[in-house]
Parts: C-alpha cells; sequence; structure tokens
C-alpha cells in the first residue's frame, strides 16, 4: 500500500512535469534576450531548490542522530542526500548546457558554478566514504559528521548567486525581483514537479535503506544462531 | 580547561616526538613533495614572466598533496595496538586529544613546507625572500586551516578502507575556499604586491576560514571520538 | 535563432530527463538485490530456526 503511493507519487511528478513542458512549447513565448532555451530555467532552478532543501533535511537529520542515536534519522539522512546529489548534478549539467548555449562555454570557474561544483563534490564525498565504513554505529556518524560539514557550503552558494558586483556570467535572480512577466505558473509548476518526483525518490531510498538495516539484524541473528 | 589544554599539549609532544624519532611521514611527504616539484616542471613551457602567473597555485598544490600525507597519519598512527581505544576511554577530553594532533600535524607540515619552498624557489627562479612577513603569515593561517580540517577527517576515516584514498576525496573539496585565498594571495605576493588593501582579501578569507572550521571541528570532534 | 535555442532547450530537458532515468533504474536495481538478500536470509533464519 506504502508502496503504491510512492509510486502513484512519483508518477504525479512525471506527469506533472510533462505538463510543464507542453505549457512551455505551447503558451510560452521565446525568452526576449535568450530565445526558447532561456525556458531551461524551469528545470535548472527548481533543481537546485530541491538539492538544497533535501540538503537541509539532512543536515538536520543528521545533527538529530547525532543527538538521538535513533538510525531512523540516518537512514532518512542518507536517502536525501542521495537524491539530493542527483538533483544538484541535474542542475550542473543543465546549467552547464544553458551556459554553452548562451555564453559559448561549457564551463567557467567563476563563484557559482565552482561553489555548486564544490557542493556536488562535498556530498558526493559522503556517498563515497559511506559504503566504505563497515559497522553500522561508525558509518551513521561518520555520515553526519560529513553531512553537517559539507552543508556549510550550501549558504555560500546562495549568497553567491545573490551578491552582487560579482565577475560573472551567471544571471542573478530575476524571478524574485519581478523582473519577467509570465514565467510564475511554469516555475511554480516545475518546483511542484520536481518536489513530487524528489519526495518519491526519497521514500524509496529509505525503504531501502530500512531494508538494508533489517538484512544487517537478519544477518546477526543468522550468525548468533 | 587548563587540564585540557596541557592535555592537547602532552599529546602533541608525543606525536611529535614519535614522528621525529621516526621520521616517516616527514620524509615520506617532503620527498613526495620534491618529487611533484620536479614533474610539474614538465607540465607548462612558460616563459619566466608567466610562469609567475601559477606560480602560487602550483606551490599550494604541492602543500595540500604533502599535506594529506601528514595528516592521514595523525589518527592512523594510533591504530596499531589499539592505542586509539586506549585514547578514547581515557579521561582526557576529545577535543584536548584533537587539538594535540592538529598542533603535531600542523608543525609537521610545517616543517615540510619549510623544505618544499627554498627547492621550489630554486627549480622555478621564484624570489620568495622578499616579503616574507605576508608569505609567512599565508602559511601560517592556510596550514593550519588544512591541518585542523585534515585531523577532523583523518580521525572520520580512520576505521574505513582504503583510507589513503577516502582522505583526500573528502578533504579537498571543503579546502576549496581556503586553497583559493591562498593561492590567490601567494600569487600576488610572488607578482610583487603586497597584500594590503584589496589583497587583503584573502587574509581575510584565510582567518574566517579558519575561524568557523576550528570551531567546528572542536566542536563534533567529541561525537567522533566517542561513538 | 530560435529553432536552434528550441535545440538547447530540447538538450538540457533530455540530460535532466536521462539523469533522473539512470538514478531511478539504479534504485530499481539496488531495489531488487536488497529484497532479494532480504528473502533469502529470511529462509536461512527460518530453516536454522527449524532444525
Amino acid at each position: 500500500m506504502r508502496e503504491k503511493a510512492t509510486y502513484a507519487l512519483g508518477i504525479l511528478g512525471a506527469i506533472v512535469m510533462i505538463w510543464n513542458l507542453h505549457h512551455i512549447f505551447t503558451q510560452m513565448a521565446p525568452e526576449s534576450a535568450q530565445g526558447m532555451a532561456g525556458w531551461i530555467l524551469f528545470i535548472h532552478v527548481p533543481a537546485d531548490f530541491m538539492g538544497d532543501i533535501l540538503y537541509t533535511v539532512a543536515l538536520v537529520t543528521s545533527i538529530l542522530f547525532l543527538v538521538k542515536k535513533d538510525f531512523t534519522y540516518d537512514s532518512i539522512s542518507v536517502a536525501c542526500i542521495e537524491v539530493g546529489t542527483m538533483f544538484i548534478l541535474v542542475n550542473l549539467v543543465t546549467g552547464s548546457i544553458w551556459g554553452k548555449n548562451q555564453w559559448g562555454i561549457w564551463w567557467t570557474w567563476d563563484l557559482r558554478l565552482t561553489t555548486q561544483l564544490m557542493k556536488f563534490l562535498l556530498y558526493l564525498g559522503y556517498l563515497v566514504v559511506r559504503p566504505a565504513i563497515a559497522e553500522a554505529t561508525q558509518r551513521a556518524t561518520m555520515s553526519a559528521f560529513i553531512a553537517i560539514f559539507a552543508y556549510a557550503d550550501v549558504p555560500l552558494v546562495m549568497m553567491a548567486i545573490r551578491l552582487p558586483n560579482v565577475r560573472t556570467q551567471h544571471p542573478s535572480p530575476v524571478i524574485e525581483t519581478g523582473g519577467i512577466n509570465d514565467v510564475a505558473v511554469p516555475f511554480v509548476v516545475g518546483i511542484i514537479a520536481q518536489l513530487l518526483m524528489a519526495l518519491a525518490l526519497m521514500l524509496v531510498r529509505l525503504h531501502q535503506e530500512n531494508t538494508r538495516r533489517e538484512i544487517d539484524s537478519l544477518r546477526r541473528e543468522l550468525h548468533a544462531l | 580547561m587548563k587540564s585540557g589544554l596541557a592535555t592537547a599539549l602532552t599529546i602533541a609532544r608525543k606525536d611529535l616526538r614519535t614522528e621525529l624519532r621516526t621520521k616517516e611521514s616527514i620524509n615520506a611527504a617532503a620527498s613526495f613533495a620534491l618529487v611533484i616539484l620536479v614533474i610539474f616542471s614538465f607540465a607548462f613551457n612558460l616563459e619566466r614572466d608567466e610562469f609567475y602567473a601559477i606560480s602560487g597555485g602550483l606551490l599550494w598544490l604541492v602543500y595540500s598533496f604533502a599535506g594529506a600525507l601528514i595528516v592521514n597519519r595523525a589518527f592512523s598512527r594510533e591504530l596499531p595496538n589499539d592505542c586509539l581505544d586506549v585514547l578514547i576511554a581515557s579521561p582526557a577530553p576529545g577535543w584536548a586529544i584533537f587539538l594535540g594532533k592538529a598542533v603535531a600535524a600542523f608543525l609537521l607540515l610545517l616543517l615540510v613546507e619549510a623544505i618544499s619552498l627554498p627547492v621550489f624557489g630554486l627549480f622555478y627562479n621564484i624570489r620568495w625572500t622578499e616579503s616574507l612577513g605576508w608569505l609567512v603569515l599565508i602559511i601560517l593561517l592556510a596550514t593550519w586551516g588544512m591541518t585542523i580540517v585534515g585531523s577532523a577527517f583523518s580521525a572520520v576515516i580512520v576505521n574505513v578502507r582504503l583510507r589513503e584514498l577516502m582522505l583526500p576525496v573528502l578533504l579537498y573539496p571543503i579546502l576549496i575556499p581556503l586553497l583559493i585565498a591562498a593561492m590567490g594571495g601567494t600569487t600576488a605576493l610572488f607578482q610583487g604586491e603586497p597584500l594590503t588593501g584589496e589583497n587583503f582579501g584573502y587574509i581575510r578569507q584565510l582567518i574566517g576560514f579558519d575561524a568557523v572550521y576550528t570551531a567546528l571541528a572542536l566542536y563534533m570532534i567529541e561525537f567522533i571520538l566517542v561513538f | 535563432m530560435d529553432v536552434t535555442n528550441l535545440t538547447y532547450l530540447f538538450y538540457a530537458y533530455s540530460a535532466a530527463w536521462i539523469i533522473i532515468t539512470i538514478f531511478v533504474l539504479m534504485l530499481v536495481s539496488r531495489g531488487r538485490k536488497i529484497d532479494r538478500e532480504l528473502a533469502r536470509l529470511k529462509a536461512l533464519v527460518e530453516d536454522k530456526e527449524r532444525s
């Protein structure tokens, strides 16, 4: 039952995203300066939002794990970070494609892109180190530590996007300042779509992590018998 | 608090004495730094003036590679004979153990850097004796940042398989802001600009990084060492 | 010009979908492995308890 709900959530997210795509192609006029490619925004920015939201949840559950030593928090942390890292990868790749179209380059080492890549690498480190720790309590404790350390970059990225006078080609957020009209609907729908997908993926991964813990305890039981 | 600092000092002295007797990691790190310095000379074919633009970056690449070696040993040195368990079981506060090891690693890394710097100046014809004061300040600040974060992660992965590979994977992304500031500041110094005015931002960034991560590491190390 | 930019829009969305799809496939295959392992262990534990 719970599984079916999760799958339904994911499929709903996919449907909403397809609806959004349809809306973009049929209703949206080409953006003034960037042509239709400007609408990469609707997948690029929400992906970053999803990553940040998931990383923030992971931060909270990591701290909660260190305080309360309840493994549920550890499971939620790893699920959030894994899905969040995927969303940041989507952000980086769509941003790179957008950049190739707009600025002619796939990458540049300005503050915004560098800090975002750094965020991706930090959490990738989390995902790489975690399987290498054999014992469960150690693994959870170390992961919590790494997740907390890595979170320092998240506010840094948000500041980097908003700081004026930073030599960069990455545009400042225009949505918030109301610079463009007509983007509200696809933008919000895009966020909702990715939120649904993020939730579904996170729940699936959480279930898998709980199953893994059950496997660990069964192995111990088998060993004891 | 006082006894904690005294404990930290004792542990720092122990680590330093152990290392200076065998000189294992100093030799390894210094040799590695020298080899890298040689290999980098083949990487670029630059005129003397162009080379100054990458000089700072090159120096800190070498220092960070050597640093990873030194810092890795900080906690892994305690693994044989269950010394780490004994340390944790002792009444010494976790932060004191950590601080002592970080200080020892800091001094050892400074030693390796002091050895590599003249060689770097020699191989690449960099005049580093001018504005020596600023250079020493950058080296001290950035090395402290590297060792405090490196020692923290060394404690985290002490029981992980493939420890030597995991430490760079974890450490270098976190060090990116520190390395950017250190490399930028050092390049500016080698190009003859003093670190005043706009260039002082590099020092500010280093101090900020050190302050934040020292506080974070000292606060969190209790959870890591006593799991 | 518009057509070219439409191409890039297509590339970007395709890239995003491909990444998400690969991730979902990874989750699914890992999930199957875990479920198989769980079933195997459960059977083993039952056997041992019976004997």
